[in-house]
């Protein structure tokens, strides 16, 4: 009897499924998780609020948790083989090589005119190539300083550092506590540098910007100046008299600073999920940190940076209506409010999101981000090279974290970056 | 002064014997610690873990590392896609190795020792290589991500020594007993598999346990080969590290032990026939 | 009568003789079949492939270019880089693995009681899938929490939580190399084991007795009579450590700027994050033809040293 029974179940299951899958039009969206479980949730929100409020498309969800370098290879793979999802989250520095294997569709051929019209032109102006909207920007990242509020009271600071040169004051402030009673050494700034971990070199950007110089201007490479061998100099300074510690990802970075046992670091706000689970403290250790926009050289300069994540759409999508209905809810108030619920913090590129979900900002942290993001700088990545470039500039500082001269080590990966681009 | 001698030798060779006891469980710990360190972590909160000074010793384990990867349906089919490719990888290996190594070891084959060192140089090769060419073809096959092409790329990893392996047993059977069963009447195919073929069980296992080894241990052609919900097991605690577990160590050796749970387990019960397959071709060859 | 018997027995055997061939030949068949098809062919399309350039966009139709992978991959040194990388790496790896794999082996046929326990206790390590011991080793030499700078700070080696494993190009290359020699370690004791258990003790105490001393006996005795074990255990532990892959990029990646890249690396890298399959086939290419140079001389040189012995 129960035999039958649950064979009469599965026939069921089985049968509704057929069902279901029958007459909705499926997309299939490509969405990373990152790191941190705290993102699962708020996409959960998301989701399920697309799925009660539309019951004319089903999202059929894929969802990532790794490294994202191993998001960008799923989908290198996948793209001979027609075997891409509908829509993809990636990064923006990912577009052009999508780009050139011709596998991305043009958006505007999906998603709703008024949608497109709500993004200023200097946002989607970037992805307009012959004609067509390869992709639209989905939420930008900011980056800004986390401190610890503990450390920087054990190191007798009482304001927030305001330029550059305040920031490595604080940080050597905050090394010479050596280590805390447990044995742990105490860092005052980190600065990432991982070979393991993919792109993740243009994190010394805002250190460039900070003393004058810069990646990249008018198209050209303009790494070998004497602004940007001062920063380079610092750098090898920090890494050799332990301000820093040498090799840690990003990653590897949070949980240092979830341990109580780093000053300041510059990261995404998304990231306060994943001290809060690093940390011993829980969700208390949020009490313990605060965080500021990374100052440039002078008050009143920041000098904080912008990863974009776009949506694309590839050639291998058949509904473009339903495609275009999901590109709307994803970019739309709803999918950022729910992000600003769930203290992601991204900014949205479309005006009439912006205004609906960051009228008023309570919470102190977001309140540095939305700060941050009016002077923040937007990475120069829309170059086919610029992931190959960027694993140069995270070869160059382990190079200056291991002692070598810094004007050579400037003037090297220089040269690499320009041979590079004029291929 | 004779019984003098004999006490000393004696004593001698009693400190000897312990000494080289004691040299043993030292060289024994430190071998092992990494292990033993790896189950002490995943029995500890990953709060623990990043604080010094280390605890050698639970003094309050808890099991929620373990709970966590159990309750994940997508670490459970990792689990799946591995069992599956690397039994998939013994079978068809065990199918050619079995009736190849009977082959190459009655049978005149034209070219037969340059055919054999062939296959042996195969190990030369550089895996990298035969794995582009694999993935040119499964694009064009739409046998990415797909059981099959998983099966067929290891057991290019694997057939070489399976076949020496296999061959080698077959080797220690006399002849007389393929004459005997020819005398007896029986066709090639009868001697081949009630005559000789069962006495060679021990090297079917032996081969079955080194494929199965090698298979799951792969990483090279299942990182490429197998995307998305087929990943396999080794790739699956690779990105797990890179990933979601960056801060949860814990969780992270908890996955780690649980991945070498099916070989050590394996091999805790088939051991004998493990070391004897390992030690047949050398020693004999 | 006879000759009708005689007669039927040449053409039995004529028979048996032909179709002993045929019947051989079909045994190995699905074999060869399958080394062609997965082996061969792939590896004659790669050597074709490294004079292309081949990258995702022509996955399928590689463009002949002569020898410019090859000139991308000597620039700079690069190639030699990694030569040099994986010749250190093999041979610090399978040198050490035979020294310690050989002392075990010698510890463990020494007549003490429980060799079996032991065997089996030393083998887990060999047991324990790559991918794993990649993770466990580098959270062992994790920087601030890894358990083995706690112990040398605690030996008094070094002062604090301070020496970084992945970013000093020597100790990542120590550190793949012990991570590698404690998972390989096992196989060769294992091997050397049965190699020293099949050698006749007759011969060793005659040569004690004769008035030889420990070290002689061993280096005179022990090792020629162990030289097929010997020589089949280091050669398979080169090549495998040629081919040495998952535990190197789990660990380094590659190692702080190319300092623990080894051609298996740098060929993956090339392919699979780079996606130039051509540059990556000339690696292999190079690979290849260093290791059939090494073999043709190997063959020589124990041609030559086996009419010394004999």
């Amino acid at each position: 009897m129960k035999k039958i029974l649950s064979l009469l179940m599965a026939l069921t299951i089985l049968l509704a499924c057929f069902g279901m899958s029958a007459e909705v039009p499926v997309v299939t969206v490509n969405s990373w998780s990152w790191v941190d479980s705290g993102w699962a949730d708020c996409l959960n929100a998301v989701f399920g609020n697309f799925a009660e409020t539309h019951q004319d498309v089903v999202i059929d969800l894929d969802t990532y948790s790794c490294a994202y370098a191993d998001v960008m290879n799923n989908l290198l793979v996948q793209a001979p083989t027609q075997t891409t999802p509908d829509i993809a989250m990636v990064k923006a520095a990912w577009v052009p090589q999508l780009l050139d294997l011709g596998v991305l569709a043009d958006i505007s051929t999906a998603m709703p005119a008024e949608a497109l019209a709500d993004y200023t032109e200097a946002a989607l102006g970037a992805y307009r190539v012959d004609g067509k909207i390869v992709a639209v920007p989905y939420f930008g990242q900011g980056y800004a300083m986390f401190y610890n509020k503990d450390l920087f009271e054990e190191a007798g600071i009482t304001e927030l550092p305001k330029t550059f040169d305040e920031v490595l004051e604080c940080a050597r402030k905050i090394s010479a506590l050596g280590q805390d009673d447990k044995g742990n050494t105490i860092y005052g700034l980190g600065l990432v540098n991982s070979e393991t971990e993919l792109a993740e070199g243009y994190n010394v950007f805002p250190w460039l910007w900070a003393r004058g110089g810069d990646f990249e201007k008018d198209g050209s490479i303009v790494l070998d100046s004497e602004a940007n061998l001062q920063a380079y100099t610092e750098i090898a300074a920090l890494y050799a008299d332990g301000t820093s510690p040498k090799g840690l990802s990003f990653k590897e970075m949070r949980n240092l600073f979830a341990t109580g046992c780093l000053g300041m670091f510059w990261d995404l706000q998304s990231q306060t999920a994943s001290f809060k689970a690093g940390s011993e403290l829980g969700d208390a250790f949020i009490e313990h940190i605060g965080a500021f926009p990374i100052p440039g050289a002078t008050k009143g300069t920041g000098v904080g940076y912008n990863d974009d994540v776009v949506l694309v759409m590839f050639n291998t999508c058949k509904n473009l209506e339903a495609a275009g209905v999901v590109l709307d809810y994803m970019t739309g108030a709803t999918t950022i409010g729910y992000m600003k619920e769930y203290g992601k913090g991204k900014m949205s590129s479309r005006m009439s999101v912006m205004a609906q979900v960051y009228s008023d900002v309570s919470d102190p942290i977001a309140a540095a981000f939305v700060d941050a993001n009016s002077t923040n700088h937007a990475l120069p990545c829309m170059n086919l090279h610029f992931s190959e470039a960027d694993e140069a500039i995270t070869r160059s500082v382990t190079r200056l974290a291991q002692g070598e001269d810094p004007a050579t080590v400037l003037k090297d990966v220089s040269e690499e970056i320009t041979e590079l681009y004029a291929e | 002064m004779t019984g003098g001698d004999d006490m000393s030798m004696k004593t001698k060779q009693a400190v000897s014997l312990v000494l080289r006891y004691l040299l043993l469980a030292v060289l024994a710990v430190i071998l092992l610690f990494p292990v033993y360190w790896m189950i002490v972590c995943s029995l500890s909160e990953s709060h623990a873990l990043t604080k010094l000074p280390p605890h050698f010793i639970n003094t309050d384990p808890t099991f929620e590392n373990y709970l966590k990867i159990v309750t994940t349906p997508k670490y459970l089919n990792y689990f799946k896609n591995s069992f599956i490719s690397a039994g998939g990888t013994v079978i068809l290996s065990l199918l050619i190795a079995v009736i190849a190594g009977y082959g190459f070891s009655r049978f005149p084959i034209p070219f037969k020792n340059t055919i054999l060192s062939t296959i042996m140089s195969v190990q030369m090769f550089p895996q990298v290589v035969i794995l582009i060419s694999l993935f040119a073809f499964y694009n064009k096959l739409g046998w990415v991500s797909t059981y099959q092409g998983l099966i067929l790329a290891d057991t290019t990893l694997v057939m070489p020594l399976s076949i020496m392996l296999i061959k080698s047993f077959y080797d220690t059977v006399p002849r007389s007993l393929d004459e005997a069963a020819k005398i007896d009447g029986a066709g090639r195919m009868r001697t081949m598999f009630s005559v000789i073929f069962p006495l060679i069980q021990p090297g079917v296992v032996a081969v079955c346990i080194y494929t199965f080894l090698n298979a799951w241990d792969d990483y090279l052609m299942a990182s490429i080969l197998m995307q998305g919900t087929m990943k396999t097991l080794t790739v699956g605690i690779a990105e797990t590290f890179l990933g979601e577990f960056c801060y949860d160590y814990g969780g992270m050796m908890s996955f780690a032990f649980i991945g070498s749970l099916p070989i050590v387990i394996v091999f805790v019960f088939l051991q004998k026939y493990m070391i004897a397959g390992l030690t047949a071709g050398a020693v004999k060859g | 009568m006879r000759r009708q018997a005689a007669a039927a027995v040449l053409r039995t055997r004529g028979r048996f003789r032909l179709t002993d061939r045929w019947f051989g030949t079909f045994l190995v068949a699905p074999a060869i079949i399958v080394f062609l098809v997965v082996i061969a062919y792939p590896i004659i399309r790669g050597i074709w492939v490294s004079f292309c350039a081949n990258k995702l966009k022509n996955i399928n139709n590689p463009i002949w270019n002569d020898f410019k992978n090859y000139q991308v991959i000597f620039k700079k040194g690069a190639f030699w880089n990694y030569f040099g990388n994986t010749l250190s790496f093999c041979f610090f790896t399978v040198g050490s693995q035979l020294v310690l794999g050989m002392l075990l082996a010698l510890l463990l046929n020494s007549g003490i009681k429980g060799r079996k326990f032991f065997r089996g206790l030393f083998i887990i390590p060999w047991t324990i899938p790559s991918v794993v011991v990649a993770i466990l080793w580098r959270w062992l030499i994790q920087q601030q929490y890894g358990v083995l700078n706690y112990i040398l700070m605690r030996l008094r080696v070094i002062s604090g939580m301070n020496l970084n494993w992945t970013n000093d190009p020597h100790m990542a290359m120590l550190a793949i190399i012990i991570a590698c020699v404690w998972k390989q370690l096992p196989y060769m004791m294992v091997m050397l084991l049965a190699g020293l258990q099949s050698v006749d003790r007759g011969l060793q105490e005659a040569a004690l007795i004769d008035g030889a001393n420990q070290a002689q006996s061993f280096w005179h005795i022990t090792i020629p009579a162990i030289r097929p074990v010997l020589v089949t255990c280091v050669w398979l532990s080169i090549t495998q450590n040629f081919q040495q892959f998952t535990i190197i990029n789990n660990m380094t990646g590659g190692g702080p700027n190319y300092a623990t890249q080894t051609l298996s690396v740098a060929a993956y890298k090339e392919a699979f994050t780079s996606y130039n399959f051509g540059t990556s086939a000339a690696i292999g290419v190079l690979w290849m033809v260093f290791l059939f140079v090494l073999t043709m001389l190997s063959n020589h040189f124990s041609d030559r040293f086996g009419r010394d012995i004999v």
